[in-house]
């Protein structure tokens, strides 16, 4: 049987440049979004006369909401339209001191979008780090691939906020002049907001024209470090590899790489080495942050909507900021804009937490894939977990001591990373991955409140009022996917990996994670619930495993 | 100087989350980086943060932070040299 084809059937963008068409006009004119602000961080911010009328307290409502509108202007939706969001915070802007209210979750935000745009019940969210875009994107591709829905959705948002621009500027990651990828004076990475929401649908009749279909999808994990990119740039070549063997082609045919490109120096380090390690090194590559900034969650949607301008319109944008190469191996980063006709490109993100995504778009492709074979599956090993009370840290503290090992980082995870820690040392307490190959293995986790306990923490550390209370230790696990990224460390997992936010416990991590095996997308699965929310925690991790002959 | 070091080393154990140490596990010139303690780069970030809140030191320029982050008494040494209180 033929898999289906996964088009573009439409999308909208609000980023610091504009709506869709003022935000393409700027790009193509080279022109940033880019402002020194007064207290003279440079930040690309959307202007409020983007948002559309609406009831919303948060900015980050008020922004996807306003997004979502635009998208219903461009394209129908089909009736039962499932919607996936990517983000890696949500309505941060709500939080104050130790208030969460219930509508800072991402869930609800979500849950508000189906409602006012009639879009099917049961959101999901996905919140991994950086390259959360992207992992939606991809999950949104198998799901229609293999015939779970026909039509999705995809929107990426992430708003500015203290919270994260204080966060990132205790790592130390923040440029205060225009951020220049790959540049030999790169030093450091600007933050923007935008929205940006890309409909999928495999309905070639409801699809764009030029017709421009998502080929391929992969991601993977560097099993290095929590927030500094691999050394080698192994996690992100292996992720480029398996997305353009998915999508069937041959790497000569790639016409253009867009990059993640934040202008970290480490982070373009590792991308240079990782595209040399692909052979990809002389393909025109560019970086779209210098016009709209680092946005977080929603920048693998936002780039990957440029992308399909590129392709339709056979274009590859500059890269501003670009003069001197300034990493250790050779690109060819594209410095004028340059019109060629364009048939597939490849596109890149990593996050924090060790992920890397890839994806392929290809112009009115017609390589036809055959459906995957249907592996059989087994649950292996399973865990539970459960603690109510005050007394959290006594009763990690002796669950880990059962385990006989000495980490030393241990004490330094967030609750919830804690949790996940602990129930994946059980669940692998013998050797049930023995004989898998590392890359084989993937972890998929969920939970409702995401980070919620640390989100408070680092929000307390923030109105102290003092930088030097600003702990990026803390700001770090304000990212779900850390605790995914703790555990490939520890046991050397470099498969697909990816965190997501539901309203309850109700599988989906589960059949998510079958539908992994059964299409051969990872060979074992670690995968659940892990839930930590003031003095509940619930955890059931189940280690699943393709059945061998 | 030793009791500067010992000050600094429970500061450290404290500020960084090492519960599993005690300042006698640590050795005063074995490398706090990589193959010594095990520290990482967001550790490096946090120690930063001691120096600035415990001695009102304030080093923004990471490349000086590698040749003093060596080891607990090249920290001590710099702190005993540069301490605004």
């Amino acid at each position: 049987m033929e898999s289906r084809k996964v088009y573009i059937g439409g999308y909208s963008i609000i980023s610091a440049l504009g709506s869709t068409g003022s935000t393409i006009s700027a790009l193509e004119e080279g022109r940033s979004g880019l402002r020194k602000e007064h207290n003279s961080d440079v930040c690309a911010r959307v202007d409020d006369s983007q948002f559309i009328a609406t009831q919303h307290r948060s900015r980050f409502d008020k922004l996807l909401s306003s997004c979502m509108h635009n998208l219903l202007d461009e394209c129908k939706l089909p009736a039962g339209t499932r919607f996936i969001l990517a983000s890696t915070k949500g309505a941060v802007d709500l939080i104050a001191g130790s208030n969460f209210p219930p509508e800072a979750f991402l869930c609800s935000s979500a849950e508000r979008i189906c409602r006012d745009y009639n879009l099917a019940p049961e959101p999901l969210i996905i919140s991994n780090a950086c390259i959360s875009g992207l992992s939606a994107l991809i999950t949104a591709k198998r799901m229609i691939e293999c015939g779970q829905c026909s039509h999705i959705v995809v929107a990426g948002c992430d708003i500015l906020s203290d919270f994260v621009l204080e966060g990132f500027k205790s790592l130390q990651s923040v440029s205060s002049s225009n951020c220049r990828p790959y540049d030999i004076e790169r030093n450091g990475l600007n933050l923007g907001e935008a929205c940006a929401a890309i409909f999928l649908t495999c309905s070639s009749g409801a699809a764009i024209k030029p017709l421009i279909s998502i080929e391929g999808g992969a991601i993977s994990n560097d099993a290095y470090h929590i927030s500094s990119p691999s050394r080698t740039g192994d996690g992100l070549a292996q992720a480029i590899d398996d997305a353009i063997e998915d999508a069937g082609i041959d790497k000569d045919e790639i016409d253009l790489i867009n990059a993640h490109g934040t202008a970290t120096i480490f982070n373009d380090e590792m991308e240079s080495r990782a595209f040399a390690l692909a052979g990809l090194s002389q393909k025109p590559t560019n970086s779209l942050k210098p016009y709209f900034g680092h946005t977080l969650g929603a920048s693998g949607i936002l780039e990957t909507a440029i992308c399909v301008h590129s392709l339709q319109n056979d274009i590859i944008l500059a890269t501003p900021g670009f003069s001197l190469q300034g990493t250790s191996r050779k690109l060819n980063i594209v410095t004028e804009n340059i019109s060629r006709k364009l048939q597939c490109c490849l596109k890149t993100a990593s996050g924090f937490g060790g992920c890397n995504a890839a994806i392929v778009l290809c112009k009115e492709s017609r390589h036809m894939k055959t459906s995957k074979v249907n592996h059989e599956i087994h649950t292996a090993a399973e865990c539970t977990m459960v603690h109510e009370g005050p007394d959290f840290k006594e009763f990690i503290k002796k669950e880990y001591q059962k385990l006989g090992e000495t980490n030393l980082k241990f004490h330094q995870m967030s609750a919830l990373c804690q949790a996940a820690y602990v129930a994946a040392g059980k669940l692998l307490s013998t050797d049930v991955l023995e004989g898998i190959d590392s890359k084989d293995t993937a972890i998929v986790l969920a939970n409702s409140t995401s980070t919620m306990e640390t989100d408070m923490e680092h929000q307390l550390n923030i109105e102290s009022g003092e930088t030097n209370r600003i702990s990026p230790a803390v700001f770090v696990y304000t990212l779900p996917n850390i605790a995914i990224g703790q555990l490939c460390i520890k046991y050397g997992i470099k498969g697909d990996n990816s965190f997501f936010l539901r309203e309850k416990n109700d599988n989906f991590a589960e059949d998510y994670s079958r539908m992994l095996i059964e299409q051969g997308y990872a060979k074992a699965v670690i995968c659940g619930w892990c839930n930590k929310a003031g003095e509940e925690l619930n955890v059931n991790l189940k280690l699943l495993k393709r059945k061998t002959e | 100087m030793e009791e500067l070091i010992l000050e600094f080393k429970k500061h450290l154990i404290e500020e960084l989350n090492l519960e599993d140490l005690n300042p006698e596990n640590i050795d005063n010139d074995a490398p706090l980086f990589g193959e010594g303690l095990g520290l990482d780069s967001i550790d490096a970030l946090e120690i930063l943060l001691i120096l600035e809140r415990k001695y009102g030191i304030k080093l923004r320029n990471s490349a000086d932070a590698k040749a003093i982050f060596k080891s607990v008494r090249t920290i001590a040494e710099y702190i005993r040299d540069n301490r605004q209180k």
